[in-house]
């Protein structure tokens, strides 16, 4: 297998993790075996050529069917929405950060600080749930690829099985 | 009026397809499509699965035993009853429309208008 094989199937197990959840754990052992067989056939009979036209098509089915359902999926949304509150959050209470005007009571800018300090929460929790979700989602494909395989190497029916 | 069936999507055409020609694997079922269509219809892995996926749920097509030298690695699809009628519904529609156009063609130009 060439490096360019073995890279191509790397990146593609990776991408897996972006699929539906329900497609990666019934089908995913699969698809990654076809992408291999049909780049190894692209490389044999087209060269170079042919491995960046299977590419272009695993680009465009990415973007088709992975991309929406992953950004519409909770894993995606909460950290997202999360991140947009508290940008959001941070803006309206910028006038806070600023000096009392001549018409503002004295402990304004006070309750301002602290009310901008309980909405800046999810913006440092942020980073946290975006690793947690994507490790889940990791630790799904991972065992999807793992347990579609037994230790003979047989495939097992993955579709009758649920994962997380 | 004569109604039409709602056409299949061109993936689950080609799939259905290429198993009317016999029991296949995932990888068979790709080569197959792109022979019948000489290679105008390229069916990628991701389009390929999420539609053998559906197949499967309406249960146009079953997994079957591979024969016994196979790959474990791989799953055999099987077109079954109800998506031998689908594929034989799909093909009459289409059958129909040749026909339906091939009269068009044949009439003289200015009944047409």
């Amino acid at each position: 297998m060439s490096d360019v094989l073995r890279l191509s199937s790397r990146i593609y197990a990776q991408l897996l993790n972006f699929y539906p959840e329900d497609l990666r754990c019934g089908h995913g052992a699969e698809m990654a075996l076809v992408f291999d067989e049909d780049l190894a056939a692209a490389q044999r009979d087209h060269g170079m050529r042919g491995v960046l036209r299977v590419w272009r098509w695993t680009a465009g089915e990415f973007l088709r069917l992975a991309l929406p359902g992953w950004i519409c999926s909770p894993a995606v949304r909460v950290p997202v929405m999360s991140i947009a509150l508290s940008a959001g959050m941070m803006l309206a209470m910028l006038p806070g950060i600023l000096p009392n005007g001549p018409g503002q009571p004295p402990n304004a800018h006070a309750i301002l600080y602290g009310l901008r300090f309980a909405l800046m929460l999810p913006l440092f929790s942020t980073p946290f749930l975006c690793a947690l979700s994507f490790l889940a989602g990791r630790g799904a494909c991972l065992i999807s690829l793992r347990d579609g395989m037994d230790a003979g190497g047989r495939h097992e029916d993955l579709s009758k099985r649920r994962f997380l | 009026m004569k109604t039409y069936d709602q056409p299949l999507q061109p993936a689950a055409f080609f799939i259905l397809f290429a198993l009317a020609t016999g029991d296949k694997h995932g990888y068979g079922i790709m080569q197959e499509a792109r022979k019948l269509s000489e290679n105008r219809f390229t069916l990628g892995p991701a389009t390929l699965y999420t539609t053998v996926q559906r197949l499967l749920r309406s249960g146009w097509i079953e997994e079957v035993p591979g024969p016994a030298d196979h790959d474990p690695r791989r799953r055999y699809y099987h077109l079954a009853k109800q998506g031998r009628a689908a594929f034989q519904r799909e093909m009459e529609r289409m059958e129909a429309l040749v026909r339906k156009s091939k009269a068009l063609r044949s009439r003289p130009a200015e009944s047409r208008s």
